[in-house]
């Protein structure tokens, strides 16, 4: 959590943004502090994913405005939000096919090896599978490779796109067992989407809730999260 | 992390980078033609500086995913410089050449890419056709230094190493032609295994997330554009050099063509593609063009047709897959008579 008078991590105001002609977010506003994690939740097509894709610079960008880190982002390029410390692990996981997982994890690293160590330490199954190609990994494993490979650009800003999505109840458990001790041991603030909201809440601080491109629920830093009040929420939106 | 699993992990790492023993055939083929088929070393040579362009193609096609049809361009820089530096500047060291022709077939590359690169797909390939036609135009306007449509003739090698003279019966040329596709070879090897290398490929399969994991994409396909770029300026030097003759084909789109068709039948992003494609091609060319000196393209094509309808992977590929089954067989059935047991 920041302290009072610290700028937080990440800071969108108004935020409205969408892909090609289509406007997708309609003046979306929070702020997030490193070490904190925050829940993005609502059904499909609310514009989850294009919150996430707006702040790493994949989506169109229409109005607002998006701080990371002090620094307005504007129009900056996909890389240089990379670089300034934003990672996005994609719902499709993106993992390089043709490249073993010790090739996808070393074309991330920023410079040292040590790097490498680290995320094996958090996943080890895949320094079980270092030699294996990435196309040949299940779905698991991919995720895990998806998430240990974001980290290997150090991030400050981890951004999980539904990351448990069709995975095994045992698989599920090892990734928010991980991504618990990332957010701990790292201090790595966490925008997660997420479907289910007992995993979301698992691990976020906060929870917000998106329908129709605006934040409709966003319990604050003071309250927990109403477990109800959110479920209620994306079902009878869900059913209006 | 514990210290034996650190262990492997370098060992795992180590072993991947190790020479396989089939990556001796290719090497061990081109001793025995040179003992064993004397009378081919003339072509042989020939054959081995192709493999050189079609190698350099390979790394901008197989592994960076970036189709060009303007490849020749850069060959025909390097074989021009080369050549010109030879004629007009007097200076037939044959290394001096080398270095000359890749240098201009870089900067070629890095001054083309710079343009060419900004475009995708079908404005890319017109692009890069624009280039080879461009530079054709231009060495055959600037007669004076290229030879014009009549080439540039007069090159005369010094002797390599100062020792060894460039004679009728191939031998040098072959063996020089040997050392440098030898040492092109073990260059790619070597860059191909580097985080670089492998970002290359990561960006071929996917640009928009190379760029979000922090790669500089723009600069890193310029860079390996134009590592490609020389490469094939080098090839083309060395193509002057045991020619000694440089023509406006060496600008032109056939040959490009010719390249992509060797690439496609000896099996593209392989590296030994290139090793297998080009023989194949000098032979079938030999061979159908004795058949039938007017159609032998005809039959060029078909047999270009029936690798990629039904042979993906092209020659290369073939292999692999046979190799892999006679590998699964024995496993296959050693797994069959355990589950027996």
């Amino acid at each position: 959590m920041a302290e009072r008078g610290e700028l937080p991590l990440l800071a969108c105001e108004n935020l409205r943004a969408g892909w090609g002609e289509t406007e997708v977010l309609n003046g979306v506003g929070f702020d997030l502090n490193a070490g904190e994690t925050i829940a993005i939740l609502g059904r499909n097509g609310v514009g989850k994913t294009t919150l996430l894709s707006t702040i790493m610079g994949r989506a169109r960008f229409r109005g607002g405005s998006v701080r990371f880190d002090g620094v307005a982002l504007g129009n900056r390029s996909i890389e240089a939000r990379s670089r300034s410390g934003i990672g996005l692990v994609p719902q499709e996981r993106e993992i390089f096919r043709s490249l073993t997982v010790e090739e996808n994890l070393r074309i991330a690293g920023r410079s040292r090896a040590e790097g490498i160590d680290q995320v094996y330490d958090l996943f080890p199954r895949l320094a079980e599978r270092r030699r294996n190609m990435g196309g040949h990994l299940s779905g698991g494993e991919q995720q895990m490779l998806a998430i240990a490979r974001a980290l290997m650009a150090e991030p400050k800003l981890l951004m999980l796109d539904e990351p448990m999505e069709g995975l095994a109840p045992v698989i599920v458990e090892m990734l928010i067992a991980a991504i618990n001790k990332i957010r701990d041991e790292r201090r790595i603030a966490i925008l997660l989407v997420e479907q289910h909201v007992s995993i979301a809440l698992s691990l976020a601080h906060r929870a917000v809730v998106l329908d129709h491109g605006t934040i409709v629920y966003d319990n604050g830093r003071d309250r927990d999260p109403d477990h109800d009040q959110i479920e209620q929420l994306i079902a009878l939106r869900h059913a209006a | 992390m514990n210290s034996s699993l650190k262990a492997s992990i370098i060992d795992a790492h180590q072993r991947r980078d190790r020479l396989h023993p089939y990556e001796v055939l290719p090497w061990l083929t081109a001793a025995l033609i040179f003992f064993l088929f004397p009378q081919f070393l003339n072509l042989g040579a020939h054959v081995l500086v192709t493999i050189i362009f079609v190698l350099s193609m390979d790394l901008l096609i197989g592994y960076a995913g970036i189709v060009t049809l303007g490849h020749a361009a850069f060959y025909g820089a390097g074989a021009y410089a080369a050549g010109i530096l030879c004629v007009s500047a007097g200076i037939n060291e044959p290394f001096t050449g080398l270095a000359v022709g890749t240098i201009v077939g870089g900067v070629v590359g890095i001054l083309s890419g710079l343009m060419i690169l900004r475009t995708r797909g079908l404005a890319l390939l017109i692009l890069s056709l624009a280039l080879l036609l461009l530079l054709q135009e231009a060495a055959n306007q600037a007669s004076a230094w290229t030879g014009g449509a009549d080439g540039l003739s007069g090159m005369s090698m010094a002797p390599l190493f100062g020792k060894y003279r460039f004679g009728l019966d191939g031998k040098v040329i072959y063996l020089y032609s040997l050392g440098v596709l030898f040492v092109c070879w073990l260059f790619l090897r070597m860059l191909l295994a580097t985080p670089f290398g492998r970002s290359v490929v990561g960006i071929r399969e996917n640009a928009v997330r190379m760029a979000a994991i922090g790669a500089n994409v723009r600069r890193r396909e310029l860079a390996i554009f134009t590592i490609a770029a020389a490469m094939a300026g080098l090839a083309g030097a060395l193509a002057a050099q045991i020619d000694q003759f440089v023509s406006l084909n060496m600008l032109s789109f056939e040959l490009s063509g010719m390249v992509l068709v060797i690439l496609a039948l000896g099996g593209v992003s392989r590296l030994y593609g290139a090793f297998l494609g080009t023989p194949v091609f000098f032979i079938a060319q030999d061979y159908l063009s004795k058949d039938n000196p007017v159609y032998w393209n005809f039959w060029l094509g078909l047999l270009l047709v029936a690798i990629v309808l039904f042979a993906r992977g092209g020659v290369l590929g073939i292999l692999a897959r046979g190799f892999g089954r006679m590998r699964l067989q024995p496993a296959a059935s050693s797994a069959l008579s355990q589950a027996r047991s």
